[in-house]
């Protein structure tokens, strides 16, 4: 364990963005993407932006192994606020060699709920 | 203050039931966190998530205050009675409890229902295990 400040090598973001009428199922895995850019690096804090649909999401990521370090945390957990939210602490992990292609997120939406705009831009500090 | 660096974590879910003032319900049991090491805990009402993932509604913030937690260690309850809403990080500011290093017995963790008064039937109360694998 360290304290609440370390030192980032760089941040990687992913834009999860969704097509207008794009219809969201509960619990269906929704895979990160293919491009494999955590592979050999190790994740020290995880960030996501907010919007309207916070509460309802969950993020499962997986490791090359197969192996499951986050098991549906929900998504307010790690949400950091544009505008600096004092009470919202920065989560950090120490999570080695994430595979973007195994890790998704669910939604516990209501079933066939339209999305209307961008999802949220999740961030890897690592 | 000190705050954990998570190399793993768990979502664990429990849903109250029907409603009954001292109502014990136990965790069920989690192949994954048998035998690990659990280091730091919270807990999630409806304000961080809308729906479980299994569907049900979710617990309040208030209704959080109605629920206590024990958590036992092989057959002790070493932590007795926590009150879950000082497991809930935005109820303390954003903080997440760390505990010392425990291998938890969840079979033999309950919640129990102090009050009924924010609660609904068949609500879920969501937590979240820190943990290293064995």
């Amino acid at each position: 364990m360290v304290k609440n400040n370390r030192v980032f090598d760089g941040i990687y973001t992913i834009s999860i963005l969704a097509t207008v009428g794009q219809i969201v199922n509960v619990s269906t895995p929704q895979y990160f993407q293919n491009a494999n850019y955590l592979a050999n690096k190790t994740v020290k804090a995880i960030t996501v932006t907010q919007n309207s649909l916070s509460d309802r999401f969950l993020i499962t990521l997986v490791d090359t192994s197969g192996t499951q370090l986050l098991f549906n945390t929900p998504f307010r957990d790690l949400l950091q606020t544009s505008n600096g939210n004092p009470d919202q602490k920065l989560r950090l992990f120490r999570l080695n060699n994430i595979d973007l292609q195994r890790s998704y997120y669910t939604s516990v939406i209501p079933f066939g709920y339209t999305i209307t705009g961008t999802i949220f831009n999740i961030n890897f500090y690592i | 203050m000190l705050q954990p660096i998570a190399e793993r974590t768990y979502l664990v879910e429990v849903n109250v039931g029907a409603l009954s003032v001292q109502k014990q319900v136990n965790f069920q049991f989690i192949p994954q966190l048998e035998g690990a090491t659990i280091y730091a805990i919270q807990s999630f009402g409806a304000t961080q998530l809308a729906l479980s993932p299994n569907g049900s509604a979710v617990v309040t913030t208030a209704g959080l205050s109605d629920l206590t937690v024990t958590f036992a260690v092989g057959d002790n309850q070493d932590y007795f009675l926590v009150p879950v809403a000082d497991l809930n990080s935005a109820s303390i500011s954003g903080f997440i409890r760390m505990i010392s290093d425990k291998k938890l017995n969840l079979t033999k963790s309950f919640i129990t229902l102090q009050g009924n008064a924010n609660l609904v039937a068949n609500q879920s109360v969501l937590f979240q295990f820190t943990y290293r694998a064995r």
